[in-house]
């Protein structure tokens, strides 16, 4: 968990690395705001539902589906995130 | 009995694509495998598509405005859903599984979780800018006519200038023959297939095994 708070992309990315790395089941996941899909091992439809849903609960908000389906990268997500956050 | 008239799906058309989706899903069986994966009934399944398809969110399988529906005498009797996939960027599993994610409520996601490792093993891939042919359903008293054929040329006229990949093409549980006899007669053919022997896939969907067929675009 961060000590600083939710204002930035970079502190939206350091608590989205441990729901990373448990989901994907890879400790040595680097979760950087151009990560895809396309470059994460197992990161399939079903592991991106069990994404969604980690992430959601973790920051206590719902993603709107027109943002979510729009989500190329991580940066994206965060981006979502922090205006989940400030809403 | 009149020809039939192609036209874009409307929120009108709603209950028909529920029934379309459930019917295709179920094939010669009468499993329901989002029924199964998420705990759910089926009329509680049909609310949850329709409010899903009213997103219309476009390249995925959940979406009124990728279906095309076969109207006879002024009633709707088939229906075909079709897109580009990654047309925008993003794979279309990538998309129904944002779509899920906002309907499925989160207690029943976690406990399908438990069902994600087995239905892995079933992962077909489709590829980038081919034309994705699903939920095809024609209603039983107008089978044999040709209108499952005339709504798939349909879809490919509407998407072939949006589709670089040049071919199209349909995942089906394997069981289900006359939808295998359908895409033949229309030029698919076989290109993959997965099995499991999992008891857990065996239970939750219709078959454990899908098929891959693919075709060329051109020439129709």
């Amino acid at each position: 968990m961060t000590d600083h708070p939710r204002n930035s992309e970079q502190a939206i990315l350091e608590e989205l690395t441990p729901i990373f790395r448990q989901l994907f089941q890879n400790d040595a996941l680097i979760v950087s705001s151009t990560l895809t899909a396309s470059d994460v091992e197992g990161w399939d439809s079903l592991t991106h539902m069990s994404l969604i849903v980690a992430v959601e609960e973790h920051f206590k908000i719902k993603f709107k589906l027109r943002d979510v389906v729009k989500f190329n990268n991580v940066g994206d997500m965060c981006k979502a995130v922090l205006a989940s956050l400030r809403s | 009995m009149s020809e039939a008239l192609i036209r874009p799906a409307t929120v009108a058309d709603l209950p028909f694509l529920v029934e379309a989706i459930c019917q295709a899903e179920k094939g010669p069986s009468e499993v329901l495998s989002y029924c199964n994966i998420f705990g759910i009934d089926e009329p509680e399944l049909r609310a949850l598509l329709s409010a899903m398809l009213r997103e219309d969110i476009e390249g995925q399988e959940l979406c009124i405005s990728d279906f095309l529906i076969a109207e006879q005498d002024g009633r709707s009797v088939a229906a075909c859903c079709a897109w580009v996939e990654a047309n925008a960027g993003v794979a279309s599993t990538l998309l129904k599984a944002s779509v899920l994610a906002q309907f499925i409520a989160p207690a029943r996601m976690a406990q399908a979780q438990q069902y994600f490792s087995a239905l892995k093993e079933l992962y077909l891939p489709r590829a980038a800018g081919a034309v994705q042919i699903e939920s095809v359903f024609v209603a039983k008293e107008v089978r044999g006519r040709g209108l499952a054929q005339q709504l798939i040329t349909a879809q490919f006229k509407r998407l072939r200038p949006q589709a670089p990949a040049g071919v199209a093409q349909v995942i089906l549980a394997a069981n289900n023959h006359a939808a295998m006899a359908t895409y033949t007669r229309c030029g698919f053919v076989v290109v993959g297939q997965r099995n499991s022997e999992s008891q857990v896939v065996a239970r939750l969907l219709p078959s454990a095994s899908k098929i891959l067929m693919q075709r060329p675009l051109n020439g129709e």
